[in-house]
């Protein structure tokens, strides 16, 4: 009798310490989702009391609508001291997907150009890109762009009263390049209040070759910045400026440098179909 | 000594047992299956009778002041320096108009493309046009209206949150040549980021319409002349300048304060 009473202690100790080790086991297993936690205790902090008979498992029991209804009917709440001890939410932190995600995706983009640092031309042109996203920060892209130019008046007033010919200051018939493209920012603007549009703003840095209207070309350094605004899964409208340095021979025979500011705006399609989470 | 060893040989199975089972109980617990179609396959936006895009917004402009101070660059200024310092003042009328003024005082001197002037090879001789002759933009006073369209956040790699605002510009005022000053209009659309409740961060795209004179002066059949090597001719007085309407794209750079 007195082995069996040993036996028994022995196991209420047993059960009582595996309890509290298995317990212990889900504290450490959940401290991998600090996010969920986070919630999940400020949660905890505003709960109300919890009723003793409640059990999550109940919910598969509750089939029954005519049991429900008469659940809700005995389930009048008197007592509302309660609400007066509820403490707003320290911290909150929101996990939602993005809502155009790049990553092993292809973005294809065509977009119209101009110039914007040339006093003396109108540049205007198009642009093709190709992407390809690594991460959804980092991506690389290929750029081709032709551009197209007219005297402004400018020009031609120092060609007729000062006799100076402005075509030897040159501008760029086209571009040919590759880029590393960082996109370091991620955030949402609403529309008057009305409507939300998720955009990135990025960064892009490379070199190619730039052909110039004075019959030369040289290697190109190209440094850029844009954002991204998704229209769809697919589709996004896209601006940015970009500087291409370069050096060329000029009419005279000279090499001479040449720095461009390049407005960028267009539309982009991106491919394959997204996977989600 | 036996009956002894199997007692506790029995005891200790039962206490593995039981804390195999506990913990396989409690592991059980933190499973929860459910059915993939019911499982949402992708994000989208909930639409809404009354859509309310920001509450609680961060940011508060409504009703408030600010000043800022910028770097401006006309960028398709062809003779004059292309440098200018502005500084502006608003009142927020609510989260979206805000009315204000700026004012920009240009740097003196030539841009890259007037000092090339200078000296320049024409056809047979030497060319030397000395632009300095001709009346150079001095400043320009505008009142200018913000349309703040969109408001939004943006995140720099998860580590930092800010607001920023997007918005649409109007402006109509004078610009002040060295001769006289010009009626103008300026339209454009900037970005502004919230560092703090207060401090921002701000660029934007104008350009500017207004008539201004014509700094290519011809000399040929003319009294006066631009080149400086011309001791026949003078420098021609700034009436002599005709004028026309001219277009100029600024990118301006700054920061500004909100109280």
């Amino acid at each position: 009798m007195q082995m069996d009473f040993k036996t028994l202690f022995t196991m209420i100790l047993a059960i009582f310490m595996t309890s509290h080790i298995a317990l212990a086991s889900e504290d450490s297993s959940s401290t991998s989702g600090d996010d969920l936690n986070v919630i999940e205790m400020e949660l905890d902090k505003a709960a109300p009391p919890q009723q003793p008979d409640y059990a999550p498992g109940a919910q598969s029991q509750k089939l029954d609508a005519n049991e429900d209804k008469a659940e809700a009917q005995n389930n009048k709440l008197t007592d509302f001291s309660g609400l007066t001890k509820l403490q707003p939410f320290s911290e909150i932190s929101v996990i939602q997907k993005r809502f155009l995600p790049k990553t092993g995706r292809l973005q294809f983009t065509g977009a119209f150009s101009t110039i914007t640092n040339n006093p003396w031309f109108l540049t205007m042109g198009v642009s093709l890109k190709a992407a390809y996203y690594f991460t959804e920060a980092w991506g690389i892209e290929g750029t081709y762009t032709s551009m197209t130019s007219s005297q402004k008046t400018s020009a031609q007033e120092l060609h007729d009263n000062n006799g100076v010919s402005a075509d030897s200051f040159g501008f760029p018939k086209n571009y040919i390049g590759v880029d590393a493209k960082y996109t370091p920012f991620y955030g949402k603007m609403a529309w008057l209040n009305r409507k939300i549009v998720p955009f990135e703003h990025y960064f892009t840095v490379g070199g190619g070759n730039t052909s110039v209207s004075t019959g030369g070309s040289g290697p190109t350094l190209h440094i850029g910045t844009g954002q991204n605004f998704a229209l769809s899964k697919r589709f996004s409208a896209n601006w940015d400026f970009s500087v291409m340095n370069y050096s060329a021979k000029a009419t005279d025979g000279t090499v001479q440098s040449f720095s461009d500011l390049l407005l960028t705006v267009g539309m982009s399609f991106f491919y394959p179909e997204a996977t989600y989470r | 000594m036996i009956k002894n060893a199997l007692k506790g040989l029995s005891l200790f199975l039962i206490f593995f047992l039981v804390t195999f089972l506990l913990q396989r109980v409690a592991f059980a617990a933190e499973v929860v299956e459910l059915p993939m179609e019911e499982l949402a396959t992708e994000s989208v936006y909930p639409v809404f009778d009354k859509p309310v895009s920001v509450k609680n917004r961060n940011i508060i402009t409504a009703g408030r002041f600010e000043i800022g101070a910028y770097y401006g660059n006309a960028l398709t200024e062809p003779i004059f320096n292309t440098s200018k310092f502005g500084f502006s003042a608003y009142y927020h009328l609510n989260e979206e108009h805000a009315l204000g003024v700026l004012y920009e005082k240009n740097f003196s001197g030539l841009s890259k493309y007037g000092e090339q002037l200078k000296d320049v090879p024409g056809q047979g001789t030497q060319i030397h046009i000395d632009f300095t002759r001709a009346p150079a933009p001095e400043s320009t006073m505008m009142l200018d209206y913000n349309f703040n369209a969109f408001y939004g956040k943006m995140s720099l790699s998860k580590s930092m949150v800010f607001n920023l605002t997007t918005f649409g510009s109007v402006a109509a005022g004078i610009v002040k040549y060295q001769n006289k000053a010009y009626p103008g209009i300026a339209v454009g659309l900037g970005q502004k980021y919230h560092m703090t409740k207060q401090f921002s961060l701000r660029w934007d795209l104008r350009m500017f319409a207004n008539n201004a004179p014509i700094p290519f002066y011809s000399s040929t059949n003319n009294p006066y002349t631009l080149d400086p090597t011309d001791g026949t001719k003078n420098a021609p007085p700034y009436n002599q300048f005709s004028e026309r309407l001219t277009y100029t794209t600024n990118l301006n750079i700054g920061g500004a304060y909100m109280f």
